[in-house]
């Protein structure tokens, strides 16, 4: 609160609520659009909402992560009833049965997937389920569901008291934020319903969503990504004008209806290959105007019947849009991995697909045909889609692995009745919720996703791999969670400083080459080091795993601090039959090793002391001031060090020997692979020995392990450890023993200690590309140069 | 002669570049025309306040980099202290304090010194090193007090034999009394009950007393308080929490039940004090109740300093 700047913060928000009320006084119109434009449910939502998050995180100080998550819930919540209250199916006891069959088979695939316990717990989870449904049947019956459902009190009562019980006691979230943050959400929502009953409010939300959405884009974009802050507010004030004017001429001229789409999909089509993939721009803007002609040809005499169709059915126009992303699709896919012609004719065939689609609409037989079978197609693929969507985010802000799970188990039950009528609230606020947390976690593992979105427009077939890969180490985290053995830490940020090494470039001069040329790549590799030990970064390039014949400067290099290299991969292909035409991936290399470090704090206290102060009614972590439990804190790179002692204060007595387990979680955070760990010393307080870990590996040596040392550090190398290859989250347990605990203790209530983890490792990233040998064209097919 | 002199020298300077010194602060007083009374400062439930002084102390030092740690002390409630300790307590691995406890005495609250004695403690550190791919480290920095206090409450009470209720017109009603505000002490008294009970020499008056303690901290017996700071050995002693009640009527003593009590924090104690002579008067009156609590207290406070690497390229 002694921050100057919040004191600025309030008085230039008391100023601008000043002027407010002299325009709106001294302007009756300026009321009349203030009220059009937040009178919405949605628009007080959202700023409620944003208003309460900025209020708790900023000014009290509470953690932002889980702020928004209850906010989330509890807004969820209240959305979920008021969607209940709208399709009035809660009332009908079939509606339960469907939910308890639903829930129940999502039940056995999420823990078939997790647990491959199909027969065990889900016949379990779903016996429970349909119990669950059968005693809404007997209420429905009985007339009591009907009391209790109706009544929105119970449910705004019920659910947040649960909440605020449930959050802190199972989850350890803290009481009073909770229910401070709980309750304000359902005071807004109440406020929100109660003005919504009144109707004070308008209808124009969509453009105080475009508002707060461009203006939370101008500020997050260049923050979290160091985009100009400049070029990003232009760009999206431009995107938005050219939104609101398609907006118009979509309402007011009727003629530009397909005609604007068009342009769009011309604009998209030419733009995204010249500009981002560098594609040569006059032959990409005669494929794209030559489609266009044809379809505009094929079209001419069926055209005013098929725009009628396109405009009437508003699933139609999501066929429209399936064909152009489609077509987008291919020529992104082909161009990476074959050359611009074959792109473009795959772009050709998936057009002429979309344009045979659209001529059978004209007819009244494919009419009724597609009319069967496409929305449903359509529902699914967006079924699909968002469904993908959401475990791609979960498993990219990875919340603690018991709301993971929870995620998983309520998301696909929700995802369906969201798409139901008339129930966009929900699926915006998740989505809003979902950008949101996106954005809110500046980290490497946000980094990672926009340089796995940057890959994947590079590449989409590796982009969903790279996805699946996430999605799939998301139910390890889940599983791994529920076994009580994944612990969390938190990277140490090093001054915006990306550590480790990152290839930044890997590009070939030409996409295509003819037989016999030297085949020539680039890389660009950036490498940072805060250590004294400078980093070995050895690359390696092959193309279908044959090696590169020369490396330049050098396959192997030597990192001080900081560098960036550039490195020419050749290959010679004098020899026709080496690489004889043909395609081919091409996959560089990066090998490093890196070292990476944790600690976590450990509060130890004579247990007779604890017991003293638990009888006055005191809690020990809130009169000395520190965690009950803590989080490790590891250092910038590929790889996260989560570490466990258990709750705080450790209790101590003088006779004790047995000493804290110290659990351990090591993920691969990057989307290279750990080839090999090499080494791991642990560093205790020099009262507590090391045993061994997880009972099997002993210490190879240990220095400081006996009583009046400072620190007890011990080696072990995990090579002996079996079932570690290959593996993203490696759990460890370190046993210990306490050789002094009088010391441990020491002269006061209660001793600070730190235990510490050193990782070295080797670490690899890649990246693959396609190419393309060609046998050497005749001069006459030469007109269109590399094109074809 | 000289031998001495060169001992008082270097004795003067141990003192003045000791590790850890108190320094008093002068605090604005009131003027003697506005004098308040007793009464005005026996009232709160603080007792010793610890600040870390956040101003004086650097929230960030660089590994190897020697700074203060500053922090501030304020006798907030009514009675003295006489005898008091501190501890300052932190990961000596990083961050190396020469003297880390000391002896405090701080006048309470009075007409001289309406806000109480304060003084600053300053500690004198070193920080240490950190791991070499970590950018910053932060230690805790908590300091402990333990001190001996003292409550003492006086309510006037009124003494009413007949607790039949046949006589109508009284001088004093024998009533429940809840006490708020506190009497500038983290124990206090919240509520008296009276109660008359008649033995067999006569009526006795006795009253139920509620005592609790509003304070953040531990209360212990005043003669643990070395043990409580942690200098002495931490084996279980039994009577490590318990005080002892003390209380009065009209200058006679009243037995307690319990009169070793255990004050929790946010919950009331209730103990039940009678006179063990029964009254001669017939007629209510009203008489000086006086109880008085000696107890021991332990309270901290902590700050956060982070070692940052010494050179970050």
């Amino acid at each position: 609160m002694a921050d100057p700047i919040i004191f600025a913060f309030i008085a230039i928000g008391i100023a601008v609520i000043i002027l407010l009320a002299v325009l709106i006084k001294q302007y009756p119109a300026f009321a009349e659009l203030l009220k059009d434009i937040f009178g919405t449910p949605i628009s007080w939502i959202i700023i409620g909402t944003t208003g309460i998050i900025i209020l708790l995180s900023i000014i009290f100080s509470f953690p932002l992560l889980q702020t928004i998550l209850f906010l989330a819930i509890a807004i969820a919540v209240v959305s979920f009833l008021v969607f209940l209250g709208k399709i009035e199916a809660y009332k009908n006891p079939k509606f339960w049965i469907g939910f308890a069959i639903v829930a129940g088979i999502i039940g056995i695939i999420v823990l078939t997937i997790l647990f491959k316990e199909i027969v065990g717990t889900g016949l379990f989870i779903i016996l429970g389920v349909v119990l669950f449904a059968a005693l809404i049947v007997v209420l429905a019956k009985t007339g009591v569901l009907k009391k209790m459902v109706i009544s929105p009190f119970f449910w705004i009562t019920a659910i947040p008291l649960a909440a605020i019980i449930i959050l802190p006691l199972a989850l350890g979230f803290p009481m009073i934020e909770t229910t401070i943050i709980i309750t304000s959400a359902v005071a807004l929502s109440a406020v929100i319903v109660y003005l919504a009953k009144k109707r004070l409010l308008g209808k124009s939300f969509p453009f105080v969503l475009f508002a707060i959405m461009a203006v939370a884009a101008i500020y997050f974009i260049p923050k979290i990504f160091g985009f100009p802050m400049l070029e990003t507010g232009l760009i999206i004030l431009g995107a938005l004008a050219l939104a609101a004017l398609i907006i118009y001429l979509w309402a007011k001229v009727p003629q530009s209806r397909s005609l604007v789409g068009w342009i769009i999909a011309a604009i998209v089509m030419i733009a995204i290959p010249v500009l981002y993939f560098k594609l040569p721009a006059i032959p990409i803007v005669i494929a794209v105007a030559g489609a266009f002609i044809i379809y505009w040809f094929i079209s001419l005499f069926k055209r005013r019947a098929t725009v009628r169709y396109i405009v009437k059915k508003s699933w139609m126009k999501w066929i429209v849009f399936i064909i152009i992303l489609a077509a987008a699709t291919g020529v992104f896919w082909y161009t990476r991995m074959m050359t611009a012609g074959i792109a473009l004719i795959g772009g050709f065939i998936v057009l002429g697909l979309g344009t045979f689609f659209i001529i059978l609409l004209s007819f009244p037989g494919g009419r009724e045909f597609l009319g069967k079978f496409m929305p449903g197609f359509i529902k699914f693929i967006l079924l699909g889609i968002g469904f993908i969507a959401g475990f791609w985010i979960i498993s990219n802000i990875r919340p603690p692995p018991i709301v993971t799970f929870l995620f998983l188990v309520i998301y696909p039950i929700l995802f369906p009745i969201v798409m139901g009528k008339k129930c966009g609230i929900p699926l915006l606020i998740l989505s809003i919720l979902a950008i949101v947390l996106l954005i809110s976690i500046s980290d490497v593992r946000t980094e990672n996703v926009v340089a796995d979105v940057k890959s994947g427009f590079k590449d989409i077939g590796h982009w969903f791999e790279l996805q699946y890969e996430k999605i799939k180490r998301g139910y390890e985290r889940a599983e791994a969670g529920l076994t009580g053995e994944y612990f969390e830490g938190e990277v140490q940020e090093a001054a915006e400083k990306k550590l480790g090494v990152y290839l930044e470039e890997f590009r070939s001069v030409a996409t295509t080459y003819t037989e016999g040329e030297p085949i020539i790549l680039y890389a660009k590799i950036r490498a940072e080091t805060l250590t004294d030990k400078p980093i070995t970064v050895k690359v390696d390039c092959s193309m279908d795993n044959k090696p590169a014949d020369e490396t330049i400067p050098y396959s192997t290099f030597t990192v001080d601090k900081f560098a960036i290299e550039n490195i020419d991969c050749k290959f010679f292909a004098e020899d026709k039959t080496k690489y004889p035409a043909g395609n081919y991936r091409a996959k560089f290399t990066a090998g490093f090793d890196f070292t990476t470090n944790a600690f976590i704090k450990a509060y130890f206290m004579n247990q007779e002391k604890i017991r003293d102060f638990k009888l006055q009614n005191i809690e020990p972590t809130e009169h000395f001031g520190f965690e009950k439990r803590p989080k490790a804190v590891y250092s910038a790179g590929p790889i996260m060090i989560g570490m466990d002692l258990g709750e705080m204060p450790l209790g101590i007595r003088e006779t004790t020997s047995y000493g804290p387990t110290i659990g351990v979680t090591i993920e691969n955070m990057w989307n290279g692979k750990i080839k090999k760990l090499k080494n791991i010393t642990i560093m205790t307080p020099g009262e507590i020995k090391q045993n061994n870990i997880n009972g099997k590996v002993e210490p190879t040596n240990c220095e400081g392990c006996e009583r009046g040392s400072k620190e007890c550090v011990c080696n072990y190398d995990l090579s002996n450890l079996g079932g570690i290859k290959d593996q993203n989250i490696i759990m460890l347990r370190v046993y210990t023993t306490i050789i002094d605990p009088e010391t441990l203790i020491g002269a006061a209530p209660v001793s600070f200690k730190s235990f510490r983890i050193s990782t070295d490792y080797d670490y690899a990233i890649e990246e693959e590309m396609g190419i393309k040998i060609r046998t050497e064209a005749p001069a006459s097919k030469k007109i269109l140069g590399g094109l074809v | 002669m000289k031998k001495i002199n060169i001992t008082i020298l270097i004795s003067l300077l141990i003192l003045l570049t000791a590790c850890t010194y108190l320094e008093s602060i002068q605090l604005p007083k009131f003027g003697r025309e506005d004098l308040p009374e007793k009464e005005e400062f026996q009232k709160g439930t603080e007792g010793l306040s610890i600040r870390f002084v956040q101003e004086a102390t650097p929230q960030k030092v660089r590994e190897g980099s020697i700074f203060d740690a500053v922090f501030e002390l304020q006798n907030k409630g009514y009675s003295d202290i006489n005898e008091g300790l501190f501890k300052l307590i932190t990961e000596e691995q990083y961050i190396k304090t020469e003297k880390n406890r000391g002896t405090m005495m701080l006048k309470g609250k009075n007409q001289y010194l309406p806000k109480g004695e304060a003084k600053r403690i300053t500690f004198h550190s070193k920080a240490g090193q950190i791991d070499e791919t970590l950018t910053e480290f932060p230690v805790k920095m908590t300091m402990v007090a333990c001190y001996v206090y003292e409550m003492a409450a006086t309510e006037i009470v009124c003494i009413d034999p007949d607790f039949e209720g046949i006589k109508k017109d009284k001088a004093c009603k024998a009533e429940e009394m809840t006490i708020s505000g506190g009497q500038g002490s983290p124990v206090t008294v919240t509520k008296i009950i009276p109660h008359m009970t008649m033995g067999e020499t006569g009526p006795k008056p006795a009253f139920e007393i509620y005592i609790e303690n509003k304070g953040e901290g531990q209360v212990i017996s005043p003669q643990y308080i070395e043990h409580a700071c942690g200098a002495k050995s931490s084996e279980r002693i039994k009577e490590y929490d318990q005080v002892e009640i003390e209380a009065e009527l009209s200058n006679q003593i009243l037995k307690c039940h319990p009169s070793k009590i255990t004050i929790k924090k946010g919950r009331e104690l209730k103990i039940l004090c009678e006179q063990e002579t029964p009254i001669t008067r017939r007629a209510e009156y009203t008489a000086p109740l006086q109880i008085r609590i000696r107890y021991g207290y332990l309270t901290s406070t902590h700050g956060d300093i982070t070692i940052t690497k010494r050179s970050i390229t």
